[in-house]
């Protein structure tokens, strides 16, 4: 039995699984399929106490958003614990790690975001050249469309003008930004 | 003027006028105007010069409503009267705004206008509004007046960093905050994560170089 739970593939599919139902928000991966899928041969009672293991590790690793130095040293005092991780083991959720960090931080990240968000912007320049109250205009105008949604609804589209002047003052106001940010964000 | 009555206005084809152009009211005369010059000729200038200050202030965007009531009762107009009138006067003059000093020049507005038989004096008198020192503030009225998509009249932001949430213990992550008001009263609140706010702002610039090539462009065409 130990043997099975040993498997380095099995491991790697059950995280995948693990991720897809925590991280990802995929419904319907029940115990049962990955066990059915993944160790076919152990029993459920076997099978439910090292799925939570690893979930718990999986869990404590993506909440942490651990480095790859926090990671193997998180590893390996699993690997040194009563009823941790074999060595093995510890390889596979690292490789895991890596190859995922980045998708699953994006998605703890979105989840705590509950206002909309700017998902899109697409934009256009004409030329103004006449309108019922002027016969020449020939000013540039730009037209751009904001795609603005919350996450799970559909998108707002937001079509706006911009003439030339508040074009420079948008890019301003977004360069005053990019400051705070960099400012904010400078290591300490 | 005479035997012909209300009908003379119509009988002057632009291509008739001597310099052989269109006239500055279009191809076909408009009925308000065609309807003025009868009205005209025993009108009190005063009367008149009054009418048109308020067609002016109309013209500015100001509320006349009033003012047309009190011209009415102090000038003894019939309602019809007065109506031609305004209505007259109004397109007139927002016709030949719509033009640029150099397609409508002062000499061709006055022969036009005269060409209607629209009484000299008044022909002056519409020339001072149209060529004086108020074309400027009615020029900008105009454009403001065109034709608009909402556009942002009041931008606010904020920079917020996400310390902590349930889904992450340490998280640091930046997000900015945009809050939007239109020039049509709504407001709109929205967050832009941090890549999108890079391109955001990489598309902002792009659009601000492509206006400005435009305008070059458009320059270049006029002086050709």
């Amino acid at each position: 039995m130990a043997g099975e739970l040993e498997s380095s593939k099995a491991l790697s599919g059950l995280l995948n699984g693990l991720a897809q139902e925590a991280f990802y928000g995929h419904q319907g991966i029940t115990e049962e399929l990955l066990r059915s899928q993944l160790y076919p041969e152990v029993s459920l009672e076997e099978f439910r106490p090292f799925l939570a293991k690893m979930r718990g590790i999986l869990k404590s690793i993506a909440s942490a958003d651990m480095d790859f130095n926090q990671l193997e040293a998180f590893l390996t005092a699993q690997t040194k614990k009563q009823g941790g991780i074999s060595s093995d083991q510890a390889t596979v959720i690292s490789k895991f790690w890596k190859s995922h960090k980045i998708k699953i931080r994006e998605s703890l990240v979105n989840q705590s975001r509950w206002d909309s968000g700017l998902r899109g912007l697409s934009w256009r320049v004409d030329g103004k050249s006449q309108s019922r109250h002027s016969a020449q205009i020939h000013t540039p105008v730009a037209i751009m469309e904001l795609e603005i949604g919350k996450s799970g609804q559909e998108s707002e589209f937001l079509c706006l003008e911009f003439d030339e002047v508040k074009v420079n003052q948008l890019l301003k106001k977004l360069s005053e930004v990019e400051e705070s940010i960099s400012t904010l964000m400078q290591p300490a | 003027m005479s035997a012909v009555g209300t009908a003379a206005p119509y009988l002057h084809y632009p291509a008739d006028s001597h310099s052989g152009r269109v006239s500055f009211l279009g191809a076909q005369l408009p009925p308000e105007v065609a309807a003025m010059p009868r009205l005209l000729g025993d009108l009190d200038r005063g009367t008149f010069r009054k009418l048109l200050k308020l067609v002016v202030s109309s013209l500015q965007g100001e509320d006349c409503r009033e003012a047309v009531q009190r011209l009415r009762a102090g000038a003894d107009l019939s309602e019809e009267r007065l109506g031609v009138l305004l209505a007259g006067t109004n397109t007139l003059l927002q016709q030949a705004i719509r033009l640029p000093p150099a397609s409508l020049k002062p000499d061709a507005f006055q022969d036009q206008l005269q060409e209607l038989c629209i009484p000299q004096d008044l022909v002056t008198d519409l020339a001072s509004v149209v060529f004086g020192s108020q074309r400027p503030l009615l020029n900008s009225v105009a454009r403001q007046q065109g034709a608009w998509l909402p556009h942002v009249s009041r931008l606010c932001w904020r920079v917020d960093v996400a310390i902590s949430t349930s889904a992450l213990a340490r998280s640091l992550q930046p997000s900015v905050l945009m809050q939007l008001k239109l020039s049509d009263g709504s407001a709109h609140r929205f967050e832009i994560p941090t890549a999108k706010f890079q391109e955001l702002r990489y598309s902002v610039a792009l659009v601000l170089k492509e206006m400005a090539d435009l305008e070059k462009r458009c320059e270049l065409k006029l002086q050709a």
